[in-house]
């Protein structure tokens, strides 16, 4: 190896695991401060830049355990999962998989789940800006080709089951003067968290919605979105029931491109003008800062 | 030996790095700053608000954009993906140059998430040269490196930061983005003359200047990006204004990111230091 090379791998392991005496015999005597008080701006400042993109990540889950636990825990998480990528925006991915496999989080059993929703949340913040289908692009298609069509989920859209009161607690804990919040636990409930333009909303899903949406996103056709609403409501009121459904979808812009089994391309979709009142704002986004 | 004339070197004029913070008033006010610089990484995402905001900034004001992932100092293998995706913000954006600093920011897979320094041998020189040349083939243009602030100084360092800068720049046929406040936290830590940093940077390659604030402490100066720019650093930003004539300067801040109205206040004091320079060069 390069002595280059040899150095590098020499500092960094200084920062992955410090050492009780931060003394090296190849940092130089000739600086202000002492070798071991220049390693230790490194050594310290890494784990505090960490942590900062996880609060940064995860606003709600450092409300919710306070500072000093959050610490602890990305501390831990930085230990398991160094970043690997050239950007801090993937650095959180793993954390809800984390607290869920760390016996230490045990006692908080609906940390995972937060840490779980704040990162869907992340992930429809800045996902694709891919056009979404219309209620017009709709008009368009012949009826006898609405059984076969299907349709691409748009990128932003997450699905996701909470058995906690996962959502209401982030909404609480994001508040500008959180009060006291207390996590319940039930059975589980089908959510979508996704972005409507600059906004990051989030909703629960009733059971005929959840089977009938998960069919699309499972590449499903609208025929057999039907066959699966049939599980939970009378057969002639189905047809209505999933053109309610199919209207809402493409009115809160989770619907990209739509394609009939008659024709290969996509057709043309253009923004909608549909609005809703809006669920959750998201603003905070990332600052990567140079130093 | 460099093929670059001094008259060559674009003048964008006094501006700021643009945050997230910024974004509404930037968009609302249209301020008086001549040009943003954009952190390349902040905007590597797909979609959303950062690209939106982006697009919307740029077709009123110049940019250039400023990486802090390159790790071009690195012992590991240059990272093909960022690469790409950097050049793919490239076309998009357009912007005047791009650059990233001389530094290296993690091997064995891992990234620091740091400005590592590196030390000042003819090896790392070599190394760094290379791979200059590579981003550069890579990117399809010149790109500017930065002199980082750094705490700690390596006994395996043969020669001074300015001279490992300037071999760098000169051998890689790239170009220069001094950070003036970088000049003085190094110089308090390591001990150097400040302004015989900037006597040593060739003038033609100094294409941007950075100023930003720092933190002192007993014993050493963090670059923190917190606070004004202190005094000292526009004393040394002026004598740079002397020696390398009108460069597009601009502020970083980073934390505690006081209202835009504040930092289009600190950057009149940036022009009007500039401005005075160059008026006395001219007189």
């Amino acid at each position: 190896m390069s002595r280059l090379g040899e150095l590098q791998r020499r500092f960094q392991r200084c920062l992955l695991t410090p050492p009780k005496d931060l003394a090296r015999p190849w940092v130089s005597t000739g600086g202000r401060a002492m070798p071991e008080r220049q390693l230790a701006v490194y050594v310290h400042a890494y784990p505090a830049r960490l942590k900062e993109a996880l609060v940064s990540d995860y606003p709600a889950l450092h409300r919710s355990i306070g500072d000093e636990a959050f610490d602890g825990l990305a501390q831990a998480y930085l230990e398991a999962h160094p970043s690997h990528s050239a950007s801090l925006r993937h650095f959180g991915a793993r954390l809800a998989e984390f607290i869920a496999n760390e016996p230490a989080y045990r006692r908080l059993p609906w940390l995972a789940e937060l840490a779980r929703f704040e990162w869907a949340l992340g992930e429809a913040f800045d996902a694709p800006d891919d056009p979404v289908a219309t209620i017009g692009d709709m008009a368009t298609i012949a009826a006898p080709d609405w059984p076969d069509m299907a349709v691409a989920i748009h990128p932003s859209v997450q699905r996701l089951d909470l058995r906690w009161n996962t959502a209401g607690m982030w909404a609480i804990l994001s508040a500008e003067q959180p009060t006291p919040v207390t996590a319940s636990e039930g059975s589980a409930v089908p959510w979508l968290v996704w972005r409507e333009q600059l906004t990051t909303r989030f909703r629960s899903l009733e059971p005929d919605e959840c089977a009938a949406f998960d069919c699309l996103c499972d590449g499903g056709s609208f025929g057999e979105v039907c066959e699966r609403l049939t599980a939970f409501i009378a057969a002639e009121a189905v047809p209505l029931r999933a053109a309610t459904l199919l209207k809402a979808w493409i009115g809160h812009r989770l619907i990209g491109a739509v394609r009939t089994g008659h024709r290969d391309a996509a057709h043309k979709v253009t923004p909608s003008e549909c609005a809703m009142q809006p669920l959750d704002r998201r603003d905070a986004g990332r600052n990567i800062s140079p130093r | 030996m460099s093929t670059l004339l001094h008259t060559q070197r674009p003048f964008l004029g006094y501006g700021l790095g643009l945050r997230k913070e910024h974004y509404t008033s930037v968009l609302d006010e249209l301020p008086q700053v001549d040009w943003f610089e954009i952190v390349s990484e902040n905007y590597l995402v797909e979609g959303g608000k950062p690209l939106h905001y982006l697009d919307r900034i740029r077709a009123h004001y110049p940019m250039v954009m400023h990486g802090v992932s390159l790790s071009i100092g690195s012992t590991e293998a240059l990272d093909l993906d960022y690469l790409n995706a950097l050049k793919g913000l490239i076309d998009r954006v357009q912007p005047a140059w791009f650059s990233d600093h001389l530094c290296w920011t993690g091997v064995q897979g891992i990234n620091l998430h740091d400005l590592m320094p590196l030390p000042y041998t003819e090896e790392a020189i070599a190394h760094v040269v290379e791979r200059v040349q590579r981003v550069q083939d890579l990117i399809g243009r010149q790109m500017l490196l930065e002199n980082v602030s750094s705490y700690v100084s390596f006994c395996d360092s043969q020669l001074s930061e300015w001279e490992f800068l300037r071999e760098v720049a000169e051998r890689a046929d790239c170009l220069i983005l001094l950070d003036i406040n970088n000049i003085y936290v190094s110089a308090f830590n390591h001990n150097f003359d400040p302004y015989a940093y900037l006597e040593a940077i060739p003038v033609e390659r100094v294409w941007q200047i950075h100023l930003a604030g720092h933190t002192r402490q007993d014993d050493l100066i963090i670059d923190t990006h917190d606070h004004a720019i202190a005094d000292p650093v526009f004393a040394l930003y002026a004598a740079a204004v002397r020696r390398y004539g009108r460069v597009s300067a601009m502020i970083e801040r980073d934390d505690r990111i006081p209202p835009l109205s504040a930092l289009i206040d600190e950057l009149a004091r940036v022009r009007d230091i500039a401005e005075r320079q160059l008026r006395g060069q001219v007189a």
